[in-house]
């Protein structure tokens, strides 16, 4: 799969991970690869879990079943977080915790019609995921916070946007990163204009 | 009780302004409103039986094992979604009950999940969390109808101005 065609395509896995597991783990940027670590470690996990089992479970019930495992793997991912990244697994809270549901959305083709193996969906998926919530994590984070990675950066502290903070400013550094995502997949004759 | 309606329904909006379920209100945008108020009362009364029946497990079953409580939810939310697609087989929502199990079980399983202030803060979160969901997705879908797909600049089509869009619902509700 080209690059230009896996960023043209952001916009499917993100729907395909929940955009909504994205705008919540952008508040800070050790949220967001937190919740990114997760996301590739479950989503993974339960592809090849699903892979495993495909033969006994029926199509009309695939995706429950993909919607239990990827929740048990995504709660054991949790508890491991609990336990040694006390700090980012508080911060995400519950969520960390269910993200694990999405892994039945996992997309089985991509935007251009190219057959993908669903492992390797859920790696791109949480690739997509990983790149879209740590860049708009640092932006929001510095430009909102005035802090990265925790630490304050005392010389912005005046000019921080505190509307970027909030679940508004969310919604602007996702859509921006993914308007500028859209633009570099963007055929040549399409920049240009013609 | 008239704060947490308030709270559920407007400041602290679980689908626009806590992000939960937004995918959902993004997938159905495309809806008429009449398909999207069936789907909202369907993802209500799920939310109302969910949130029950996991506060009363949560409560009773599994006080002294909580780190089970999300993992059980998910199986009683599964299960009841089954459940619902065995018994509206034949019907017109029997198309949507995957699309639900897909996008807002997440919704449904953090209400559920929330609710430890007693059995009626529960109940009423969810109730009007469902309400909520219900309003503001028609509003959201009635509001991208409305988007001139020419006027928007060509990398912000689709995706990044839906969630334009969303924001400035966020936005609206934050007010209150």
């Amino acid at each position: 799969m080209k690059l230009k065609s896996f960023l043209g395509s952001m916009p499917v896995f993100l729907l395909s991970v929940g955009v909504g597991f994205v705008l919540l783990s952008t508040a800070t940027v050790w949220a967001a690869l937190g919740m990114s670590a997760s996301v590739i470690v479950v989503f993974v996990l339960t592809a090849l879990c699903m892979k495993l089992v495909d033969k006994f479970v029926s199509a009309e019930y695939r995706l429950f079943a993909a919607m239990i495992v990827g929740v048990g793997f995504s709660v054991l991912v949790n508890l491991l977080m609990q336990a040694f990244l006390p700090a980012v697994a508080s911060e995400l809270g519950v969520f960390a915790a269910v993200v694990g549901i999405e892994a039945a959305n996992i997309p089985c083709e991509d935007k251009d019609g190219v057959k993908l193996n669903t492992v390797v969906s859920a790696l791109l998926s949480g690739v997509a995921f990983t790149v879209i919530a740590v860049i708009s994590a640092v932006i929001r984070e510095i430009l909102g916070s005035a802090s990265v990675f925790g630490v304050k950066l005392g010389f912005l502290d005046s000019f921080r946007l505190k509307t970027l903070a909030g679940a508004f400013g969310a919604y602007v550094v996702v859509a921006a990163v993914l308007a500028c995502f859209c633009k570099l997949s963007a055929p040549k004759a399409e920049k240009e204009g013609k | 009780m008239l704060t947490s309606i308030l709270a559920a329904l407007l400041s602290r909006n679980y689908t626009f302004v806590g992000h939960i379920g937004i995918t959902g209100a993004v997938k159905s945008k495309n809806n008429s409103i009449a398909d999207n108020a069936v789907l909202g009362g369907f993802v209500t009364v799920m939310l109302l039986v969910c949130t029950a029946v996991c506060w009363a497990l949560n409560s009773f079953v599994l006080a002294s094992a909580s780190f089970l409580a999300v993992f059980v939810d998910a199986v009683i939310v599964v299960a009841l979604l089954v459940l619902c697609k065995l018994a509206l087989a034949r019907t017109k929502l029997a198309g949507h009950i995957d699309f639900i199990a897909a996008t807002l079980s997440v919704l449904i399983l953090c209400v559920s999940a929330a609710g430890s202030d007693g059995i009626v803060s529960a109940i009423v979160t969810a109730l009007f969390t469902g309400i909520g969901y219900t309003v503001f997705s028609i509003v959201f879908a009635s509001l991208c109808e409305k988007l001139d797909g020419k006027a928007v600049p060509a990398p912000f089509r689709g995706l990044p101005i839906e969630l334009l869009t969303a924001g400035m619902i966020a936005l609206a509700l934050i007010c209150f």
